[in-house]
């Protein structure tokens, strides 16, 4: 008997005999996000609620509308500002505001996901230490809800007991557990405002005390206010609640803060707490009418010594609840019918996010309800500040409370907006997957990604294809490189670096915490590692940066720690704060595929052989901007290193990583040299005016640059150029263009790499080029060898210049008076793809610099000479 | 924790009943806000919202005129009392030569006492007639005011406002000639490595008292500024502009900028704040409240300052010290709203003064409270002086910039992590008189300490 999977459906309505249907919902509707529900199953996705509230199915008869639009509520609180001797901290660096420290914090409350926990969905932080909480909006209190019998009672302890257990599973105490903070929604009930104590660091980053105090336990008043409360307290306030509920009395009311912490005191002098308040509220008569197992489980949570009091998840053990269970199972009595549910956690998160894309704004909701105070800046400023920081004379009380209200967040309007969209856009699959040509696609991302329309419409196209990722992966790539709608990203970027299903297991399996050698240098990176970013500059973040940081060199024993490692973490961290798994995974799998070998201890072969392709790259492609770079002597080496050891995530901050990198994860490990040299052009004009020492300037902090113009660049050059011209033989090189067009044979010695200032294209994939007739029109052959041996077997198309070396000195006064009169004949071509071919390779480099001199773009040679091509069909 | 319980069973009940109560009767609900408070707000609501709206020209006309009339006043009085005094002085010199013809000191004594009564009763006259006027003009305006903004709500067409002064004159041309701000410059620098926050720094040579005072035109009448709009709309707004003067620790004694300070602030009525007079007599409170606690307070664990630094301000006087602020607010002056009073001392001078100097620290106070506050302009004076003296030699003057900038601009990056609001320009004020090397080398100075913004420049037609 599966009872876990019964929806536990107890409300008055539901209670008279006169309704007597039922619908078992499983519970897995609760917790996959991603199934899309058909329009008559509970209304617990986005798109069902659009079906039902459109009227399409279901039963709406009892729906109260406020419930539709109303999914989620924001309340705010402001943190205690530091005070002014505390700003820095022993290392110089200034501390974490107390906001931060919250905002780090709730991440963890908001991946928390329980039927009987009123979900977080965001927190916020604003201006002068205030933070916003959003979360799923309470219906109904307590307080007002009538119950019928002690099963009832019964059912609802089990459930709060459920969601505390969770809770305590997850290291929270709730802390000010309440009537005031459990609420019905939809027929379950659920704890609210369960994530303050913990959010605010035990209550220490706020002025104001947190928690009812008549309901705390005794081991808590014994403890001075400010310390830390374990989970054994929660189950003491709830114990509490019952009480009151089973009895249907307040328990001392009107009484001041000394007597109830006078009377909570007392408590501890009594052995049966439970029949000492039934005399306290004169309800000894229903004491006594209590059966047995209530007043077992009432008993073992109001123990006076934490020690005896059983935690949460062993009372749903006990007795009362396998009755009930059984009594449940075997009654359809209790079955109810059931025609809405909550939206589930991932479910509320998305809607939230439509709700911020229309221009919901947390701000401007809490200012109309006048939760926040607006008093001009003027009117609050002190009149004396002593040099210890102290002030005098300020008015600002308001940091000193919290707002206890709630205010509700109204969706009707974006709900409407959204039926009116075409069906198929909330059925993607329903629709044939050509559907294209909305106008909004050719817009620029920033807008795009602000269109709440667009981006359901994206969210819902990727969240049926990752529902069966593995089938639809390469469907979900053509997907991504249209854009990546950024809910999701986190998921997607996991899913193009193939991060495998069990990355948490691996993740748990890594030993992050002995100390290392490298501790103290992560140590000192984390913390001006994308600090702006407020989640990376949290304390939270910071741990998890660590982390993620020492299980990478830990599982990494052949590489080592480089600075530039934290930076290429943070874009994960951020996408996936909740899920250090995840991040880490996608690190590695990143770092495999980008930074091959980037992380040898002696890293200096890779990395010289990746600068040397970015200079032969600017050659190719830009062959102005190349010789005037090499006569100023401003080389790679001295700006690009922290480009590629990082992948642009040093020099970047990170909503422009997030971007850059859309468009880098779907393709090869050679793209980052297309968008190193994409930044380049962007300060092209700059360059060629400037001499050596301006330029490093101009690089010692890379200025803004218009990102989504490199991505584009970038992604414009990467399909102009052949493969095999950014062959390196340090890259990891599984791709496999790599035998088709067989760069293997590109092994280059590095010093011929750096020499050289062409590169080098591959046989193979010159004669691909040649056979295909839309390329072949497109580049032009050069032989330089002796007429004789042209004449005798030469490339198809092919002209020939010979090259001859006059005189023993270095042959190049002859050779510019030789090219000269080519470069007439050459000037014809220019703009194809220019391939020096020839048996003596410095000839053929030499020919090239000539070549690049006189700004002939794309020119390269060919790998191996003619002699590689025998027997090739390109041949005459 | 059993045995604990047990204990304390008995034990101390008192105190833990007091230890909650604090913790749960600190004003942890919604402050009451009391009725005077909430008027206050209401006025700046309603100002904020007239001077956004078409009769802003009326409004800053209204004060204008209100403070022509004082600033006249104020002339005659000091002409009457000059008049007076020359009067007496002439009085006492016959009296003087009289005694030889038979006059005893006693007359002379009677005299000179009668001369000090009238000198008093004519200033007291003067100053009664000045606050009359002072708090009629208060109120008026404030009448004005609040009809204006109720018939802002009957007829939301704004139409120029009959104001409730009668005489409005011509006003002549507005001539812009009266800072002769020749020596400055604007940068705009970033702060970031990877995100840049960009500020914009201006070094000028000026008069302190030239961003308070409203200039007078040849007449001696004062002139209208377009200036002073820009101060009236960010009066009530989150973009408060402000600066730092050098003072002493007598709050607007007798001598020095504080008493050249209070006489500008009077030259019009402040019509939205008390007197700057009545702020004083405030601050002085609070001053004697702060003096309390540096005694009771043990001395904090504090890397910023030394213990015997702390220890030596605790012995210290009942007066504030160097690095101490007190902080007055206006509505009348013409380009600032918030004046940080840093008191300073002769230390100051030295060229030897280290990022730990006191004023240092308070210039870091300061900026961390003009950051809560939302004061996003802020000036403040290079050298931390207002004059230029003879030891403010070219090496003393880069030495003393040099350590400005760096502390300024260490402070500003604590800043960005502090969560207030952002200040966005920052004015460094350099004395009038000081040589132009001096200032070019300053000035000279900035992209070194600070990183000049790099603009990204794209060309429409770059491929």
């Amino acid at each position: 008997m599966d009872v876990d999977s019964i929806r536990l459906v107890l409300s008055p309505l539901a209670l008279s005999p006169t309704r007597k249907t039922a619908i078992e919902v499983p519970l897995s509707t609760f917790t996959t996000g991603l199934a899309l529900e058909t329009s008559l199953s509970a209304s617990n996705t986005i798109v069902s609620v659009l079906a039902l509230s459109s009227g399409q199915g279901g039963t709406t008869e009892d729906a109260a509308p406020v419930a539709m639009t109303e999914h989620f509520c924001c309340l705010t609180f402001v943190a205690k500002e530091r005070c002014l001797d505390q700003l820095c901290g022993s290392n110089g660096l200034p501390l974490t505001p107390n906001s931060i420290k919250i905002l780090g914090r709730s991440r963890h409350l908001i991946s928390l996901d329980h039927k009987n926990l009123a979900t977080y969905i965001d927190v916020q932080r604003g201006k002068h230490e205030r933070t916003v909480v959003v979360c799923e909006r309470p219906l109904i209190q307590l307080a007002k809800h009538m119950f019928q019998d002690w099963i009832e009672i019964t059912l609802f302890a089990k459930e709060v007991l459920e969601g505390l257990a969770y809770l305590h599973r997850n290291d929270v105490v709730h802390r000010c557990l309440g009537p005031d903070n459990i609420f019905l929604n939809n027929n379950v009930w659920k704890l609210f405002n369960f994530g303050l104590y913990y959010m605010t660091g035990d209550g220490a980053d706020v002025n104001f005390p947190i928690g009812s105090l008549k309901y705390m336990a005794p081991e808590v008043i014994l403890n001075s206010p400010d310390e830390k409360s374990s989970s054994s307290c929660d189950v003491w306030s709830f114990g509490l609640v019952l009480v009151e509920v089973l009895f249907g009395c307040d328990l001392w009311p009107n009484q001041g803060l000394r007597q109830i912490v006078k009377n909570i005191i007392g408590l501890l002098a009594v052995q049966d707490v439970l029949q000492k308040i039934a005399n306290e509220c004169g309800k000894s008569k229903e004491y006594a009418k209590l059966p047995a197992e209530m007043k077992q489980l009432v008993s073992s949570m109001l123990k006076t010594d934490p020690n005896e009091r059983l935690p949460a998840d062993q009372l749903l053990n006990l007795e009362i609840f396998r009755l009930v269970n059984f009594e449940f199972a075997h009654n359809r009595k209790f079955h109810r019918a059931q025609n809405r549910a909550n939206l589930n956690h991932d479910a509320l998160v998305e809607l939230y996010h439509y709700w911020q894309l229309s221009g919901g704004d947390v701000y401007s909701e809490l200012k109309k309800n006048g939760l926040i105070h607006n008093k001009p800046p003027i009117l609050s400023l002190p009149c004396v500040l002593m040099l210890e920081g102290m002030q005098f004379g300020d008015s600002k009380a308001e940091s000193q409370c919290l707002g206890p209200t709630v205010i509700p967040l109204n969706v009707a309007h974006l709900l409407a907006r959204f039926q009116k969209l075409p069906v198929s856009f909330r059925y993607p699959e329903l629709s044939s997957r050509a559907s294209d040509g909305s106008e909004s696609s050719s817009l620029p991302l920033a807008i795009k990604e602000r269109d709440s329309e667009y981006q359901f419409r994206r969210i819902q196209i990727f969240k049926h294809l990752l529902k069966d990722a593995e089938r639809h992966r390469a469907s979900i790539l053509v997907e991504a490189s249209r854009d990546i709608p950024p809910l999701l990203r986190a998921k997607i970027w996991a899913l193009i670096l193939s991060v495998k299903g069990n990355y948490q297991d691996e993740y748990d399996a890594i030993d992050k915490e002995s100390p290392a050698v490298t501790d103290r240098q992560i140590e000192v990176d984390i913390p001006r590692c994308h600090q702006y970013n407020e989640l990376l500059s949290s304390n939270a973040g910071h741990l998890k940066f660590k982390r993620i940081l020492k299980a990478w060199v830990k599982s990494h024993p052949h590489y080592v720690y480089w600075q530039g490692l934290d930076s290429l973490c943070a874009p994960f961290l951020f996408l996936n704060f909740h899920n250090e798994g995840r991040a880490y995974a996608s690190l590695t799998k990143f770092i495999d595929k980008y930074l091959h070998n980037f992380f040898l201890k002696d890293n200096s072969a890779v990395i010289r052989e990746y600068l040397a392709k970015l200079k032969h790259l600017i050659a190719f492609l830009d062959p102005v901007l190349a010789c005037h770079l090499l006569s100023i002597g401003f080389s790679p080496e001295l700006f690009a290193i922290p480009w590629f050891l990082t992948m642009f995530s040093h020099v970047l901050p990170i909503h422009k990583i997030l971007y850059l990198w859309d468009a880098l994860l779907l393709r090869d490990s050679s793209h980052p040299l297309f968008i190193g040299y994409s930044i380049l052009q962007q300060f092209r004009g700059t360059l060629l005016k400037s001499g050596f020492n301006e330029c490093i300037l101009l690089f010692s902090d890379l200025p803004d640059i218009d990102i989504e113009k490199c991505v584009q660049d970038s992604l414009l050059y990467y399909s102009g150029t052949p493969r095999s011209i950014t062959y390196r033989k340090h890259d990891l090189n599984e791709d496999e263009d790599i035998s088709r067009f067989g760069m293997d044979s590109l092994a280059i010695p590095l010093k011929c790499l750096q020499d050289e200032i062409s590169p080098r294209i591959s046989a193979k994939e010159l004669s691909y080029l040649v056979l295909k007739p839309a390329t072949r029109s497109k580049l032009l052959v050069i032989d330089i060898r002796d007429q004789s041996l042209y004449r005798k077997q030469s490339l198809v198309g092919s002209i020939n210049i010979p090259f001859t070396r006059d005189g023993r000195a270095d042959g190049k006064n002859g050779d510019v008076a030789s090219s000269k009169l080519d470069l007439h004949l050459l000037m014809s071509h220019q703009g194809k793809l220019i391939i020096v071919a020839g048996d003596d390779m410095s000839a053929v480099s030499m020919v090239c610099y000539q070549l690049v001199q006189s700004s002939f773009p794309k020119v390269c040679c060919l790998n191996g000479g003619l002699s590689s091509l025998s027997n090739s069909e390109i041949l005459r | 924790m059993a045995e604990r319980i047990t204990i304390s069973g008995s034990v101390n009940v008192e105190d833990l009943i007091n230890r909650w109560e604090r913790v749960y009767n600190v004003p942890s609900h919604p402050p009451v806000w009391n009725a005077v408070q909430d008027n206050i707000e209401q006025y700046a609501a309603a100002y904020h919202k007239l001077v956004h709206s078409p009769v802003l020209d009326t409004i800053l006309h209204t004060e204008h005129s209100f403070a022509t009339v004082i600033h006249r006043l104020v002339k005659e009085r000091d002409e009457e009392i000059g008049s007076l005094a020359s009067k007496q002085t002439e009085e006492m010199s016959k009296a003087l030569e009289g005694l030889s013809l038979g006059l005893t000191e006693a007359d002379i004594t009677a005299i000179a006492k009668k001369h000090q009564e009238e000198h008093g009763m004519e200033i007291a006259s003067w100053e009664s007639q000045l606050q009359a006027l002072r708090e009629s003009q208060k109120d008026e305006y404030r009448n004005w005011l609040m009809s204006l903004l109720e018939q802002s709500y009957e007829s939301p067409l704004a139409t120029p406002l009959s104001s409730p002064v009668v005489d409005i004159k011509e006003i002549p041309d507005e001539t812009y000639s009266n800072l002769n701000q020749n020596l400055q410059e604007s940068f705009t620098i970033h702060l970031g490595s990877q995100m840049k926050q960009m500020y914009n720094i201006r070094i000028l040579s000026a008069e302190v008292l030239d961003f308070c005072q409203v200039p007078t035109n040849d007449d001696g009448e004062l002139e209208r500024q377009p200036r002073r709009m820009q101060t009236a709309l960010g009066l009530y707004s989150n973009d408060l502009s402000g600066i730092v003067l050098l003072s002493d620790n007598h709050l607007g004694g007798f001598s020095g900028i504080t008493q050249d300070f209070v006489r500008v602030c009077e030259m019009s009525t402040e019509l939205h704040f008390p007197s700057v007079d009545d702020q004083l007599e405030k601050i002085r409170g609070f001053v004697k409240d702060g003096i309390e606690w540096r005694k009771i307070n043990a001395i904090c664990d504090n890397h910023l300052l030394s213990y015997s630094e702390q220890q030596s301000r605790k012995s210290g006087t009942k007066y504030l010290q160097v690095g101490d602020v007190y902080i007055t607010k206006h509505s009348n002056l013409s380009d600032v709203h918030v004046v940080f009073h840093m008191v300073a001392d002769d230390s100051l001078k030295s060229g030897e003064i280290t990022s730990r100097h006191a004023a240092i620290l308070g210039l870091r106070n300061i900026m961390k409270c003009a950051c809560s506050n939302d004061v996003t302009t802020l000036t403040i004076p290079l050298l931390l002086s207002h004059e230029m003296t003879p030891e403010m030699t070219m090496t003393w003057c880069n030495r003393r910039a040099e350590l400005v900038y760096k502390c300024v601009k260490g402070f500003m990056i604590e800043m960005a992590s502090w969560g207030g609001s952002e200040l966005k320009n920052l004015q460094f004020l350099v004395p009038t008189g000081i040589h132009e090397d001096i200032f070019s080398a300053l000035v000279a100075m900035v992209p070194s300490i600070f990183r000049v913004s790099n603009p990204l420049v794209l060309k429409a037609n770059s491929s």
